[in-house]
């Protein structure tokens, strides 16, 4: 009785449903995109994938070719794993994903090991460890298994450009602070290099060391907060305070008429 | 508002004295040092005297002036709805309330004159606005102001300084010196080995009262041994700091270097006498005065505080013996506070059954801080004798980033090098 | 003998894996709110450290004797670990249901932890087969050094709960700062070992 009762009160809104899906699709597609960045953004507000973030933020050009390696690893696996999510069994499908996304690491880690030898040697062990990186088997698990391709795409894709922005504002204050300017140099022919070094005698060099990382790192997931963040809710109550304040108010008003009464 | 019981943040009632009066006290005993070694550098400083005493007064201003601004904003930060409410309510301007706030509740007075006792004379003013600036803001400021922070701001400055800029510090305390000393070298045992060993007290040429009065060059703060010690008592007489910290400590350190001595080859005497200088020098009695016994940092448990003192004495010892560092005081100060709300987590239920634990822990410690005192006497009397066996010709003597003293060989080295 | 102890007090404190080797972050930041969890994941980090680093390290030989150690490692270990971590679910939930309940949920975790997949890393690298006790010091040292430092920071998470932050650095931003002053404070440690 009672799902009878269900069925018909809900179809109104199922007759509605089919219109507002197309506008939706294309609403949702942006946002998919766009929260990856700012309102979602892996490194600043989730907290995911947080391993490379330190080493790869001594300079721009690390943090650069960072976010090329794991643009790299973030999209192919994405569109992968769900391009085969129909195929895949449920029990085995970690393990599969992991594979995956292991193989497509090795792929980049012998490219840059080839092709940028300076940039692999100071990343170090931290281009094989992406293998492992949150972001990406996250989303491999909560996204693409799920959606269709397109949005797995757009998801990776933000997702990764929220860690690229993130790793590229926190390089910059690194290496400004660190070195006194910027040094870009060329990661596939280390022998170019532009420098701008204006702050040099007034370098902080324990800024491009881990200490300065963890510094770094904490203060712009604070600022960050605070300038994406509207007011927190409970925070605004201030009438508790307000009315400590007035009764404070009023109980040295009346000392005072006591003083002069006595 | 400010009623007779005093309470941390954490609502601990500690005393019946106003925590203003504490620090009050506690910036004078500070201001003692300072104006004592103003004294000292005014006597001794010779021909560079007005050059010394320029980069006092701008070191101090540069300190005090960035302390203020930073605490400033920091409050403003840190509880703006609240002076914003009371401000309105009481009728008064909010700059001037947050002023009121920034003496009274945040203190901003304590910490540069810690930190600019903490360096050198000469010391570059860039080097001391970035330690104030750091300490203050890193330290203090982020956690949300006084009572929240958990390391010493004076000391996370002070370190940050020290990575930064070890060179610069240590050519801060390249100045003139009378006679022929000879050169202290680095705080590694390999090369006290070659100067003649830690046993031999490597400062041979500073007599014992000079090392105590603190006739020598050294950071501001550390080297008035005497002034230290009776202001230690004082302070700890008027309940200003904590007994058991200081006295641990110190005693701790003292037992270290006297089992150190004893299995070193010196005499009961000589090893009395070896430990009384291994205390005088460096920064152990100014860090167990002034930056161990800030009792926001340290734990409120009374034995948990013997157990955090015992462990910042290991440190000490450790990493002045064994460290490729200059100076151990600081860095095992900051491990202890970093150890510090684990000792408050761990001994927070004080049952019976837990008092075996936390006597046992400070026996298994204190054991453990005197056993390391004898072997790193037997460790380094071996080290000695193999130094002793292969004749080292070496007079290396480079000046080394040993920030506390800084003997020069022969030559009078003005302060026309030392420029910033 | 003193290789091995000097080994395991390296790996544990001097290079400790968070404050040197910056790896493990994520769940260093999201298990430390209380200090029961950071004890469950601490434990059962250093019994998978354990065996996949001893495993991997055989596997290594293995990989260079077939030549094919350059590309291939990688993948071998991360699929050494991840069932590893689903074998030892399954042990622990059929055998020791009260362990499974305290311990069971950071297991899955310790698959996508850069601890294990970096120490697996750093120990396939050694190629000399006599490095036997300095790799059991490693191995055994960098999650016994994780679990300490995670530990300490647990309890200093949950005192700077009570601390007057402003809303927007509480959480993971004041303790990444904490961090920060803890790498400083085991900086000076370094030499000592």
């Amino acid at each position: 009785m009672k799902n009878q009762v269900e069925k018909v009160q809900n179809t109104p809104e199922n007759v509605a449903q089919p219109e507002k899906n197309v506008e939706k699709k294309g609403h949702d597609r942006k946002k998919v995109f766009l929260a990856g960045i700012i309102k979602d953004n892996p490194v600043l507000v989730m907290l995911l994938g947080l391993c490379p973030v330190i080493p790869a933020t001594t300079s721009i050009i690390n943090a650069l070719m960072m976010f090329i390696a794991v643009l790299f690893v973030l999209v192919c696996s994405n569109l992968i794993i769900s391009l085969i999510k129909g195929i895949v069994p449920k029990e085995i499908r970690i393990p599969v994903y992991i594979v995956i996304i292991a193989s497509l690491v090795t792929v980049i880690d012998l490219l840059l090991q080839a092709y940028a030898p300076d940039v692999s040697n100071s990343l170090g062990v931290f281009i094989p460890l992406i293998t492992v990186n949150c972001i990406i088997l996250g989303r491999a698990e909560a996204f693409a298994s799920k959606n269709s391709v397109l949005d797995s795409l757009l998801d990776a894709l933000g997702m990764s450009i929220g860690f690229g922005l993130a790793c590229l504002v926190i390089a910059i204050f690194r290496e400004f602070l660190g070195t006194g300017g910027f040094t870009l140099t060329n990661p596939f022919n280390s022998d170019q290099s532009v420098s701008w070094l204006p702050l040099k005698d007034l370098a902080l060099p324990v800024m491009v060391q881990g200490i300065g990382g963890f510094l770094t790192f904490g203060i712009i997931v604070g600022l960050f907060a605070w300038i994406t963040k509207s007011k927190v809710p409970g925070k605004n109550s201030d009438t508790t305070l307000k009315s400590q304040y007035s009764t404070l108010k009023e109980i040295e008003a009346c000392r005072k008429e006591g003083k002069e009464t006595k | 508002m400010e009623s007779q019981l005093v309470y941390t943040n954490f609502g601990r009632v500690k005393s019946k004295r106003k925590t203003s009066h504490i620090m009050l006290e506690l910036t004078g005993a500070l201001l003692v040092l300072f104006i004592s070694s103003i004294i000292y550098y005014c006597i001794k400083g010779g021909a560079d005297t007005s050059k010394l005493m320029l980069r006092l007064f701008l070191n101090t201003l540069v300190c005090y002036a960035t302390a203020f601004a930073v605490e400033y904003f920091g409050v403003f930060f840190n509880e703006k709805t609240e002076i914003k409410e009371y401000s309105e309510v009481m009728g008064v301007n909010k700059w001037l309330v947050a002023l009121k706030r920034t003496v009274t509740n945040s203190y901003f007075y304590v910490t540069p004159l810690i930190t600019l006792l903490l360096f050198p004379i000469y010391t570059p003013v860039y080097v001391m606005f970035i330690s104030i600036l750091v300490g203050e803001l890193i330290g203090k400021m982020i956690f949300g102001g006084f009572g929240s922070n958990i390391f010493n701001p004076a000391l996370v400055g002070r370190m940050f300084a020290t990575i930064c800029f070890s060179a610069d510090i240590a050519k801060a305390t390249v100045v003139k010196v009378p006679e022929a000393w000879t050169i202290s070298t680095g705080a590694t045992i390999n090369s006290f080995a070659q100067s003649g060993g830690w046993l031999n007290s490597y400062t041979e040429s500073l007599s014992n009262l000079d090392l105590f009065l603190g006739n020598y060059r050294g950071a501001l703060g550390e080297t008035f041994a005497f002034l230290l010690i009776i202001l230690g008592i004082y302070l700890m007489v008027r309940k200003v700091i904590d007994y058991r910290l200081t006295i641990t400590y110190v005693l701790a350190l003292f037992l270290f270097a006297f089992f150190m001595g004893l299995t070193g080859g010196h005499n009961f005497g000589g090893s009395m006498q070896y430990a009384f200088r291994q205390i005088c020098f460096g920064g152990i009695l100014f860090g167990g005065v002034f930056c161990l016994t800030d009792p926001v940092t340290s734990p409120v448990n009374g034995t948990g505080k013997v157990i955090f003192a015992l462990f910042a004495a290991f440190g000490t010892a450790m990493i002045r013996y064994f460290g490729s560092a200059p100076e151990g005081v600081a860095y095992s100060i900051l491990l202890a506070n970093m150890v510090s709300p684990a000792i408050d987590k761990l001994l927070s239920h004080k049952t019976n059954h837990k008092l075996v634990y936390q006597y046992s822990a400070i026996a298994a410690l204190s054991l453990l801080v005197l056993g390391s005192g004898i072997g790193t006497g037997l460790y380094v009397k071996g080290q000695q004798e193999k130094q002793e066996a292969t004749p080292s010709t070496s007079t290396s003597q480079k000046v080394n980033e040993n920030i506390n003293v800084q003997l020069l060989v022969n030559s009078d080295v003005s302060l026309e090098g030392v420029i910033r | 003998m003193v290789a091995f102890y000097t080994a395991l007090l390296s790996s544990m404190i001097v290079s400790n894996s968070v404050l040197a080797g910056y790896k493990g972050l994520c769940s260093y930041l999201g298990i430390s709110k209380k200090s029961s969890s950071a004890f469950g994941m601490g434990v059962a980090l250093t019994f998978v450290c354990f065996f996949s680093g001893l495993i991997c390290w055989g596997l290594g030989f293995l990989l260079r004797e077939l030549e094919i150690y350059d590309f291939m490692f990688t993948i071998v270990s991360i699929l050494v670990i991840s069932s590893l971590v689903q074998f030892t679910e399954l042990v622990i939930k059929k055998f020791f249901p009260s362990l499974y309940k305290t311990l069971g949920i950071y297991l899955p975790l310790i698959t996508t932890n850069c601890v294990v997949l970096g120490l697996a890393l750093q120990v396939g690298a050694y190629t000399d087969a006599s490095s036997f006790p300095e790799v059991l010091a490693t191995v055994l040292g960098v999650p016994l050094g994780y679990f300490i430092v995670i530990m300490l920071f647990s309890c200093i998470q949950e005192r700077l709960e009570t601390s007057n932050t402003k809303y927007n650095f509480k959480g993971a931003a004041i303790g990444l700062v904490a961090t920060a002053i803890m790498a400083i404070a085991v900086y000076g440690l370094g030499g000592v070992i």
